[in-house]
């Protein structure tokens, strides 16, 4: 039982990945936020963080996972998985080199310069290590 | 023979970042189960997690075949 509760609450920890992609689901140009009228990039990032803490206390409680890993390996799943996944949600044909346009990390040159394998490997990295810290 | 042969040489060179992906979440998942279960062992007498188990099959259904799918008109 203890296991189950442990692989639900580590599945949990993917729900900004899942919000963001249905959100970002038609491209990111768009203010279509409802009631919302705010700059929707902070508004997309807020709301990022909240989920996360919601979703790493929930862990917390039927998991008895740390909630600062949680939130550490809840933002490493985000970072890993985002980019790839929007690219093969919108169609793009270069998933692997594809990035964001307009986030602060996608602008870094430093990001931008260096190769989709390395870039790879820098998320495989970050994600190893919020596991590690997880577990 | 011929034809396959050359099938499975052209599809092998066209998927090279997707084997790249997949094969590297295999072995990070693979690693660390095998990083954990030592350190467990040797330091905390832990329950042990089988996160490969755990991590191979969630990310086998629930982001490579999602992905896979979504890129099926665009290798």
């Amino acid at each position: 039982m203890q296991q189950i509760l442990t692989v639900i609450g580590l599945a949990s920890l993917a729900a900004p990945l899942v919000w963001e992609l249905h959100n970002d689901r038609f491209g990111d140009d768009h203010l279509s936020r409802g009631v919302f009228k705010v700059m929707s990039k902070r508004l997309d990032v807020w709301t990022r963080v909240v989920i996360a803490v919601l979703v790493s206390l929930i862990n917390h409680y039927i998991a008895g996972a740390s909630i600062v890993a949680s939130i550490i390996l809840s933002g490493a799943i985000h970072f890993f998985i985002f980019d790839y996944a929007i690219a093969a949600l919108l169609g793009r044909s270069n998933w692997f080199e594809y990035l964001g346009e307009k986030s602060i990390v996608d602008n870094v040159s430093f990001w931008r310069g260096i190769s989709p394998e390395a870039r790879f490997v820098i998320r495989l990295l970050v994600l190893a290590l919020a596991l590690v810290i997880y577990f | 023979m011929k034809k396959f042969i050359s099938w499975f040489v052209q599809s092998w060179r066209a998927s090279r970042q997707w084997r790249i992906f997949t094969y590297s979440i295999f072995a990070l998942f693979y690693g660390l189960e095998i990083l954990i279960q030592v350190l467990d062992r040797v330091y905390f007498n832990a329950a042990p997690f089988p996160i490969a188990a755990v991590g191979v099959t969630v990310f086998y259904f629930v982001v490579a075949t999602p992905i896979a799918y979504a890129m099926r008109n665009n290798p």
